[in-house]
């Protein structure tokens, strides 16, 4: 066990420069976005509220106060999440890739490890998982340093209390990548690990059978795809509540990941060529 | 003992390995040899399962590969297998955190014996300090067998020297060595036993030392004679 | 330890930031509140059973379910219960989702359902009906005793290729189940001399269980085109919507297309508006004398065995009239005591009370929230309240019920 998580902090350090360049990049650019919305509104909701002002001097009705919500919704705050999730998104691939195809051929070493080649595969998966959780928590950080920078520079008459929970909580895409609940939570990271499994297995295949193993891969992805899709237009149409299609979905995907984790470990340890 | 019976082996069409049968002892020195793409390679892959065979079987000390294996023999392929980034030392470490059998002490008398510096990067090493690399880290586990491919490919006279030294010394001692080579010069007079492959087939296996004093023939009349005939 | 540095600090920073914020989450959940009903004058025990559905209108919407003491149900649920929303959304849907909730698999027509002490009847049309020559009807038949369920089939031919159909009554008497049906048809009418209008048609199936056939199918009305008038019909909702009754009301509105001031504008307008009155016992259609015109600022109106109820909200009066189904005499008529310069935003009728929410426009959607419970027999306000939003402008009431 010790090897394996051994391996694993291996896996993680290789990925560390690219992690701290990403939460780097989220930081800087969703702060700068922030501080930019609030000194350009400042100036707006003087205006405004001079305007509007009511009877209580120096308050600002409730319907012209800056709300938090408004002040992620630009292309700062979203931009780096997009960058994050599609250099995850690559490094699924890169993360088996780059030891065949780099200047050393590293696979070499890491299936002639003496320890089962099935942890090789687990923790490649979990440096995807951790790293894509490690994002999020690092998110979650900077809500809170964002609203700090809001409740800094907007003075508490001219601003709405919303929290970060409730920040999250209203925009839905936060809501995508933290849930509003701790079992949606899990839910959520099972099925993206169950779909990391399913993208490895589909690497590999390509790995032991090369050109026909790509249009091998590609059949196996769509196979998983559809066999997902029918399921749920079949159960759609079932007399069920979407709960009950939401188990079966999440049953589905648990058996087609285990399936696709068993075929993974017999490529690694039969078929695989380097 | 490592023993091949009627390995074959095919990528695509192409019959890479017909039939390869052979055994390798401990504490001898036995050669493939053969011209390039004749199937070296992909025997020495295929005893460490980074390439499947078709039919066959392999087996190492009477048992097919398994990851204890591992600690038992090595593989050191003809290109280099670490990470650019990491320097020698953490190179080293990597092993010692993952091999039970990493002998520290003859890494170190190696490193001399290469007159490598551990605090360099990998990514700053020529070609044959690269090798030299390969080597230290196959040669520094207490391993059984060790399997080595093309180790003078490209590597200039002195190293070349240098690493032949190494066959010689006590760093090999008793342990089996399955060696591939389509120059022999280099290490003619080390090896014990040598198998001929043509076309993916094993077409002759003899030991050096009955040859030599049988026959009055080195290794390099015995391939003359065979790839003549 | 300091070889698995980089594992540590990983490990160590996810686990504190989510245990954190679930955590917080969790604990502010329980105490969060969508708004709090300040009570005016009344007795509080009229809202206490009272349940809001609605959404925060932000630029991403999301629903909640509160009840009077501001909680939203919602943040209490499950991940699979949230899934199950649509079934919190209607009251009727969302009581008999509670009560008979393996029945309720697959079931959200409000109307598809009838419920008397022994029997639980729902009626359900197969969802891919679309290019299928017949469209496939279940009957299940819930024993509640003994929790056993019976099941029969019948169809209906599909010949105009409905693309919409909807179940919107089911009765069961004397053995056979009544399903009246909504077809909406590809085929348009013709409408005036410019335009179309969507062509409903309105079917009877009477279903004979002992047979186990379709007793009588028949068309009762559809959207007619005459002199260029164009008739709709409108369901009027049920007071008491799963129990038995004998009639099925709908309001029948003809229309005509006429221009509108001196350019080529064209508006439909209303010419006459009535009621048309199914008698399930006698088994003919009935129509009464009230004319619906009388009322044109009627808002809501609901049926019960015997009677039709009417809320008028307007700029001058805020009203409530009961009429006698069959004669159209009116039975009783109070005021409503709702301040008028309040809009009537919904109302809900349950047990002879009228719960009534009023709010007050403003640029940034509804909001200033009231609400008054008032009996509808006597008029007499029981409760008064109003919702304390903390500032949230967003929030948007779209329902209200009692849980029971």
């Amino acid at each position: 066990m010790i090897q394996f998580i051994r391996l694993l902090n291996f896996e993680l350090s290789r990925f560390s420069k690219i992690f701290l360049g990403l939460i780097s990049l989220v930081f800087v650019s969703q702060a700068g976005g922030m501080i930019s919305y609030c000194y350009k509104h400042l100036n707006n909701l003087k205006t405004t509220s001079d305007s509007v002002k009511s009877t209580a001097p120096g308050m600002t009705p409730t319907e012209y106060k800056l709300d938090i919500i408004y002040g992620i919704s630009n292309f700062f705050f979203y931009a780096p999440i997009a960058v994050g999730v599609t250099v995850i998104t690559l490094y699924i691939f890169f993360i088996w890739y780059r030891d065949w195809f780099s200047k050393n051929t590293f696979i070499y070493r890491l299936l002639m490890l003496p320890m089962k080649r099935s942890y090789l595969f687990f923790a490649k998966a979990l440096t995807i998982l951790l790293y894509t959780l490690g994002l999020v928590a690092f998110q979650i950080i900077n809500l809170h340093f964002l609203k700090f920078i809001f409740d800094s520079l907007i003075p508490e008459a001219e601003r709405r209390t919303t929290g970060v929970i409730d920040l999250i909580n209203t925009n839905v895409y936060l809501r995508m990548i933290i849930p509003s609940t701790l079992d949606a939570f899990v839910i959520y990271y099972f099925i993206g690990f169950c779909i990391v499994i399913a993208l490895f297995t589909a690497i590999l295949i390509e790995r032991s059978y090369r050109l026909k193993g790509f249009f091998g891969a590609i059949v196996y992805c769509v196979i998983l795809i559809a066999s997902v899709i029918v399921t749920i237009i079949f159960s759609d149409g079932a007399m069920l509540f979407p709960s009950d299609i939401m188990v079966i979905v999440i049953i589905l995907i648990s058996l087609l990941a285990t399936a696709s984790f068993f075929l993974s470990n017999y490529l690694l340890n039969k078929k695989i060529t380097v | 003992m490592i023993q091949l019976q009627n390995v074959c082996k095919k990528y695509g069409r192409k019959q890479v390995l017909k039939d390869v049968t052979f055994t390798a002892n401990k504490g001898e020195i036995t050669c493939l040899i053969g011209i390039n793409g004749v199937g070296k390679s992909t025997t020495l892959k295929a005893i460490m399962g980074l390439t499947p065979i078709n039919k066959g079987s392999i087996l190492i000390n009477g048992e097919k590969l398994k990851a204890e294996t591992f600690n038992k023999l090595t593989f050191i392929p003809d290109a280099p297998i670490t990470l650019p980034y990491m320097t020698i030392r953490e190179t080293m470490d990597f092993m010692s955190d993952y091999y039970e059998t990493w002998n520290e002490d003859r890494a170190l008398e190696l490193l001399k014996f290469f007159k490598l510096n551990e605090d360099d990067k990998i990514s700053t090493l020529s070609k044959g300090n690269n090798a030299k690399i390969n080597l230290l880290l196959g040669l520094s586990l207490d391993v059984d067998f060790v399997l080595m491919d093309e180790p003078f490919s490209g590597i200039d006279m002195f190293s070349r020297e240098q690493i032949a030294n190494v066959f010689t010394s006590h760093l090999i001692e008793d342990r089996g060595v399955i060696i591939t080579t389509h120059e022999i010069n280099d290490i003619e007079h080390l090896i014990d036993k040598a198998v001929l492959i043509e076309n993916g087939t094993v077409i002759k296996e003899f030991y050096t030392e009955e040859v030599r004093n049988n026959e009055g023939k080195s290794v390099i009349d015995v391939l003359r004679e065979v790839y003549n005939s | 330890m300091k070889k698995l540095k980089t594992l540590l600090i990983i490990c160590i920073s996810i686990v504190l930031v989510f245990t954190i914020y679930y955590g917080t989450l969790i604990s502010k959940v329980s105490s969060a509140a969508q708004f709090e009903l300040e009570q005016i004058s009344g007795d509080k025990s009229e809202v206490e059973d009272l349940l809001f559905y609605g959404s925060n209108q932000t630029i991403f919407n999301s629903e909640f379910i509160v009840n009077a003491k501001g909680e939203n149900l919602f943040n209490s649920m499950s991940y699979f219960e949230k899934l199950n929303s649509r079934y919190y959304i209607d009251n009727n849907i969302f009581l008999l989702y509670k009560e008979h909730r393996n029945f309720m698999r697959g079931k959200t027509n409000r109307n598809s359902f009838y419920e008397d002490q022994k029997e639980l009847v729902s009626v359900v049309s197969d969802p891919r009906y679309f290019d299928k020559e017949n469209i496939e009807f279940t009957i299940e038949i819930l024993n509640k005793k003994s929790e056993n369920k019976e099941q029969y089939t019948f169809s209906l031919k599909n010949d105009k290729q409905s693309n919409y159909i909807d179940i919107i009554d089911v009765q069961k008497r004397d053995g056979k189940v009544y399903t009246m049906i909504q077809k909406h048809e590809v085929q348009m009418l013709e409408y005036a001399e410019i335009g179309f209008f969507d062509n409903f048609d309105y079917f009877l199936v009477t279903f004979d269980i002992e047979k186990n056939s379709i007793d009588i199918e028949e068309k009762l009305f559809d959207s007619t085109v005459v002199n260029k008038k164009i008739s709709t019909y409108m369901k009027v909702d049920e007071l008491n919507l799963n129990a038995a009754s004998r009639y099925f009301i709908m309001v029948k509105t003809t229309m005509e297309r006429v221009k509108e001031g001196q350019g080529d504008g064209l508006i439909d307008k209303d010419v006459a508006k009535e009621f048309v009155i199914y008698d399930y016992e006698n088994k003919k259609l009935l129509s009464n004398s009230i004319d619906l015109m009388k009322y044109p600022n009627y808002n809501t109106m609901y049926y019960s065995e015997n009677e039709i109820f009417i809320q008028i909200a307007s700029g001058t009066e805020h009203k409530f009239i009961i009429l006698d189904t069959i004669s159209g005499k009116i039975m009783n008529e109070v005021d409503l005591n709702i301040p008028l310069e309040s809009n009537l935003h919904l109302s809900n009728l349950e047990d002879h009370k009228l719960f009534t929410l009023t709010s007050k426009m403003k640029e940034t959607g509804p909001s200033d929230y009231e609400l008054f419970v008032t009996d509808i027999i006597t008029g007499k306000q029981l409760y008064h309240g109003k919702f304390n939003t903390e500032g949230n402008n967003n929030m948007m009431i779209n329902r209200v019920f009692l849980q029971k």
